[in-house]
């Protein structure tokens, strides 16, 4: 494989993983707005918080999932956006995590609510939606910067800084 | 990550604000207000959740839908079998628990008439008829 070829196929697979990802994050963020009620239930099963705050993140956080999705296409928030999606999946690995640890069954609500979900199957998901972000970049916009985002490390688009 | 970096992080989570005001406006407010309206002796889906594993859960519904599946660890009482129930009951009530009655969904008056008799013979005041029942707990 050329360095054309390679870099072609680098550029793609980062458009590919960008668009993935804001696919998946304007889903889950639209479905919940849709259903803020349902998507309350879900946040309580963490039980990590309860009352107002639950009520406070059962309307934020699906409402910044659409902003962030929208945010990767946004030349001037594109790093910012995926930065917060790196933060925001960490977030819910160890959201996660904890309930599994406590033997709570979760019904996720990465999709507004449903049916419990093997906790698992959570944790791969939410991994492979860390890859995508770490894949993911649009050509143009300060590119080829290594970033370290809550702890993690994104090689972004090849060269250093 | 630089100054400018935080910057566009900031402005992220105030666009986000600002949109949460609208939808909150325009009708999480209302499916919240929605959400609180129970009649007297009833408790929600997500009021019950908040009780966690402290709430003594009361299955109204027939046998074999409570030996096929049932919430946490309910108890089986059903009011055409009260007699036989209540022992099972009494054996896992403590008094001050929540306890929580539901049958199939809205329309079925199980849990109320269960609920009723757990007040009304026993004199546990703590009772709550869980709104939408069983259905709305599968939602």
């Amino acid at each position: 494989m050329d360095a054309v070829t390679g870099r072609g196929l680098w550029i793609g697979g980062g458009w590919l993983a960008t668009v993935l990802l804001a696919a998946v994050f304007a889903y889950a963020g639209v479905v919940k707005v849709i259903d803020p009620v349902g998507f309350y239930g879900s946040v309580l099963d963490y039980r990590l918080v309860g009352g107002g705050l639950a009520v406070a993140a059962s309307v934020l956080l699906p409402v910044f999932e659409i902003v962030v999705a929208a945010g990767l296409f946004v030349p001037r928030w594109a790093r910012a956006a995926r930065a917060w999606i790196v933060c925001l999946l960490l977030i819910f690995l160890v959201a996660i995590l904890q309930a599994w640890w406590r033997g709570i069954d979760l019904s996720c609500g990465c999709f507004g609510s449903g049916e419990p979900v093997a906790p698992w199957s959570l944790i791969l998901r939410d991994l492979a939606l860390l890859g995508l972000a770490a894949m993911a970049r649009l050509p143009g916009g300060r590119e080829g910067k290594t970033m370290i985002q809550c702890g993690m490390k994104t090689q972004v688009d090849g060269g250093t800084e | 990550m630089n100054r400018t970096m935080v910057g566009r992080m900031l402005e992220l989570v105030g666009i986000t604000v600002v949109l949460s005001g609208i939808v909150w406006w325009g009708h999480a407010r209302e499916a919240f207000a929605a959400m609180d309206a129970v009649a007297p002796g009833e408790v929600t889906v997500n009021g019950a959740r908040t009780w966690g594993e402290t709430a003594l859960w009361v299955d109204a519904r027939g046998r074999e839908a409570w030996e096929a599946s049932r919430i946490g660890d309910a108890v089986w009482l059903n009011e055409g079998a009260f007699d036989e129930g209540i022992e099972d009951f009494l054996l896992r009530w403590t008094p001050g628990v929540p306890v929580v009655v539901y049958c199939d969904s809205e329309a079925c008056d199980a849990s109320a008439a269960v609920a009723e008799r757990l007040r009304s013979e026993l004199g546990i005041e703590n009772v709550w008829v869980l709104k939408g029942g069983w259905d709305a707990w599968m939602q």
